[in-house]
């Protein structure tokens, strides 16, 4: 194993990330899908993010296109692990989903999103305190969760303000070098988002899923999933808990992965890697052309 | 009278034969082809075989470890894994593809994330976590194995083998493997018509395979005095002055780490100015360290027995066989377990790292998610209650009034205050009890156990733990020296002035350590190339070490 795709999710968007994409053939086919489906412009999706539905449409949107782009420039991933929303692409890659039932899957899920907790909950990043430092810190709080665990010392919190604000000082005084309320009003990745799974649950059982054709890295466990009952299970249910994603990637390294390539938007995950793992290529394709990335991970 | 029971003596020796014959179209002498390995290990193994692999944390039987992971599992499965060290991907993919089930090791740091998702999810099932010499010892009594996969230099035609500096644990493997009756297999580098010596003899050795790449060898024991950091100096300063010059350490052993390189590299600065060559460091089981070179040059250093070689030191070494264990040839020997024996019961002082320690003393290294296990360390870390020798320092150790005038080992536990992302170094509670829970596990991983510990030394200075017995008064000295941590700030300005008093704990003002000095000119050498030239070029630093020369 060499080489895994890292499709982003939401916070990575951007009101220009369909622009490298316009007029090409899977941007015309995807738009086309999308009308016929939602009977809705794509373009409105990067226009107005105020609603994850489009956030988390746009990046699926962008997450397929450039990941089969890259595949058909002859880089082909031996597994693939999305961070939440980005999970549905790498569903589609490794061909779990099908593209259509992916859309519609991620506009419920969007839908689903937008109809909880119209107030009074949201999410908080803390940067620069230790996972495990975190995790005693929210213990004193019965609805503050750990929704994503993106590095050893930098995390995200659900939950609700109230809660939040509480903790907010504690995590200062216990080191955190930085704590920001993120512009959401969503407690995504906690057991708040219990009931949304489980109807994403009932949703997937009327779909075809497929057996992977790349494994899947899960959200939920940090595991490397090759079975399709699983991987669905990981799409349905990841909303309501942690993103491991910290662990996946240390899983990933582990098994002698070197080369992490994440599709755009944005460098986040490239940036992580960076400063966690040594002796890795991470590359990311919106700061290097795809002719760059063909010729890192194919080179001894 | 006792009844004929009709018994065969000879089951396992028939069964070797047996087993062997099952290659004879594909072996010529003790030699198999490369491209037939795969088929050879199909053959001579069998499923439920308990199968020791080679790798530790430096040397790895790598070719044969990717060849056994290649295997049918129809052909192998239920294999019963022995393995000091859990440390490349395949080890676990044969886990994962249903090759083998069951797993005793001792150390898997590099594998420390997955391990303990694979033994969570029932995918191995964990005999036992070791320390190296206890997992040894069990190749002897009830760990004994049916097949050894083993990694050497270089082969002769008659099947002779060359471990040299990096023999580390070919020889107990072997041994273990060959004496009863069990098959031995070993990957080579080359082939060559005479050998320098021989460390493993054709005897002892079933097959021979030529490998399609050098065995995987990490420079795991070079740290870069560039990154040693002025906390660390000043802890140095601390311990050598202390520990050691306190109680005359002769012979003790280093472990990993830039805690320790620190150490090393104060010796002809900060140690000279003391006066302390000829009085303290003599005597070393450790490896061959690049960052002791300046000492050994300036003629601290009588020896150094070693668990292993480090990569680019061989010349180095061969050029100075007063001090290490050198074979007739020129070039090292190292022998892990022997060295392991050596640094439990014939040195005084043990010194390592930390990252966590609870109220009254023990210490782990262990993190919530990852199962790292042991390595050697608590071995050396521990005061075997077998010593009968005597030296000034472990005397120093023993009660007071104690008829049996009984010593102890130092062990001594270094560990900044303040760690990243501040994560707690002081804890109620060691995570590893929770781990423990998590990962099913009948015993925490603790590293060192608290009634073990003689001596704790952070940047505020050097707690003598030996020193008490009661539970509160050690909790004390460790705040008294716990900065601003948690535990830290309960410690009083007077307790801090009655355990300075009494001399259990001791601050860089008591020991008249100029802190003004602990800067990175105190190092005799700040960076590789420095060591390079004390070695009069004889060192010959790995490349990823080289990345800073101009």
């Amino acid at each position: 194993m060499d080489t895994v795709f890292l499709f982003p999710g939401q916070g990575s968007q951007r009101h220009d990330m369909f622009q490298p994409y316009q007029g090409t053939k899977h941007f015309e086919l995807i738009k086309q899908l999308i009308e016929d489906a939602l009977q809705e412009d794509v373009n409105q999706y990067t226009a107005d993010f105020s609603s994850t539905r489009h956030v988390q449409l746009a990046l699926l949107i962008v997450g397929v296109i450039s990941s089969k782009q890259l595949v058909e420039a002859g880089i082909r991933p031996d597994c693939v692990a999305g961070h939440s929303a980005g999970a549905y692409s790498a569903a589609v890659l490794s061909e779990v989903l099908t593209l259509k039932d992916a859309i519609r899957l991620v506009d419920l899920r969007g839908r689903l999103m937008e109809q909880a907790f119209p107030s009074g909950y949201g999410m908080m990043a803390v940067q620069g305190l230790d996972v495990n430092v975190v995790l005693r810190v929210i213990e004193s709080q019965s609805d503050v969760y750990l929704a994503n665990e993106n590095a050893q010392q930098q995390v995200v919190l659900s939950g609700s303000e109230r809660s939040l604000q509480t903790i907010r000082d504690t995590l200062k005084e216990k080191g955190s070098r930085r704590v920001t309320k993120l512009s959401v009003t969503v407690p995504s990745h906690s057991p708040l988002f219990k009931k949304e799974a489980d109807v994403l649950r009932e949703a997937m059982k009327n779909l075809k899923i497929d057996s992977p054709k790349i494994p899947y890295v899960s959200n939920q466990s940090a595991r490397l999933l090759r079975h399709k009952d699983a991987i669905a299970e990981d799409l349905a249910g990841n909303i309501a808990s942690t993103v491991r994603w910290h662990s996946a990637m240390k899983m990933l390294n582990e098994r002698g992965i070197k080369n992490y390539v994440q599709l755009p938007p944005g460098t986040v995950y490239t940036d992580l890697l960076h400063d966690e793992f040594e002796g890795i290529q991470a590359l990311s394709v919106e700061t290097l052309s795809v002719d760059n990335i063909l010729q890192f991970v194919t080179k001894e | 009278m006792p009844t004929s029971t009709n018994t065969r003596w000879t089951k396992k020796r028939d069964a070797k034969r047996d087993r062997l014959s099952r290659i004879s179209s594909m072996i010529e002498g003790k030699f198999v082809q490369q491209d037939n390995i795969v088929s050879v290990l199909e053959r001579v193994i069998e499923p439920y075989d308990r199968v020791i692999l080679e790798g530790n944390n430096q040397k790895q039987a790598s070719f044969l470890s990717k060849s056994l992971a290649n295997a049918s599992n129809e052909a192998l499965h239920h294999l019963h894994l022995i393995m000091s060290s859990v440390s490349r991907p395949e080890h676990l993919d044969l886990f994962e593809n249903e090759i083998a089930d069951r797993l005793d090791f001792s150390f898997s740091g590099p594998q420390s994330t997955r391990i303990a998702q694979m033994i969570e999810d029932e995918e191995i099932k964990v005999g036992n976590i070791h320390t190296y010499i206890e997992l040894y010892g069990r190749l002897f009594i009830d760990l004994i194995p049916n097949v050894a996969l083993v990694a050497a230099d270089q082969a002769d035609a008659n099947g002779n083998l060359y471990t040299g500096a990096n023999t580390e644990e070919t020889p107990t493997i072997v041994e273990a493997t060959a004496f009863k009756n069990g098959i031995v297999i070993a990957q080579v580098n080359e082939i060559v018509d005479e050998l320098p010596r021989v460390d493993i003899p054709s005897s002892w050795v079933d097959v021979i395979v030529l490998g399609d790449e050098p065995y995987q060898l990490e420079a795991l024991f070079t740290r870069d005095p560039r990154h040693i950091t002025e906390i660390q100096i000043l802890m140095a300063m601390l311990a050598i002055r202390g520990v050691y010059e306190k109680h005359s350490v002769q012979s003790l052993n280093h472990g990993i780490g830039f805690n320790t390189a620190a150490i090393e590299l104060l010796l002809p600065t900060y140690g000279e100015s003391l006066n302390l060559r000829g009085k303290i460091c003599k005597h070393w089981a450790a490896n061959p360290h690049p960052t002791l070179i300046p000492a050994i040059e300036s003629g601290w250093i009588d020896s150094i027995h070693s668990f292993g070689g480090e990569k680019g030191m061989e010349q180095y070494i061969a050029a100075r066989p007063d001090v290490f264990f050198v074979g007739s040839d020129g070039t090292m020997r190292s022998n892990r377990t022997l060295c392991q024996m050596a640094g439990q019961y014939a040195v005084d002082l043990f010194i390592g790292s930390t990252l966590q320690m609870d109220y009254v003393g023990n210490s782990s290294t262990v993190v919530r998610g990852r199962l790292a296990g042991f390595g050697g360390a608590p071995n050396m870390g521990h005061d075997p209650k077998g010593r009968r020798h005597s030296t000034k320092a472990w005397l120093d150790m023993q009660k007071t009034g104690d008829e049996l005038v009984r010593g102890r080992k130092l062990v001594v536990q270094m560990m900044e205050t303040h760690q990243p992302g501040n994560r707690p170094v002081f804890v109620d509670q060691l995570d590893a009890i929770q781990v423990a829970k998590e990962a099913n596990l009948g015993t925490p991983p603790v590293m060192i156990y608290a009634d073990d510990v003689t001596h704790l030394v952070t940047e505020e200075g050097v707690a003598y733990l030996y020193k008490s017995d009661s539970p509160a008064e050690r909790k004390e000295a460790i705040a008294a020296v716990a900065g601003v941590t948690e535990l830290g700030m309960t410690s009083t300005a007077r307790q801090k002035h009655r355990l300075r008093e009494q001399g259990i704990i001791a601050t860089t003002d008591d020991l008249e350590i100029d802190v003004k000095k602990s800067n990175r000119s105190l190092l005799a050498a700040k960076s590789i190339e420095e060591l390079v030239m004390w070695s009069d070029g004889l060192y010959d630093p790995p490349e990823k070490f080289r990345s800073y020369w101009t």
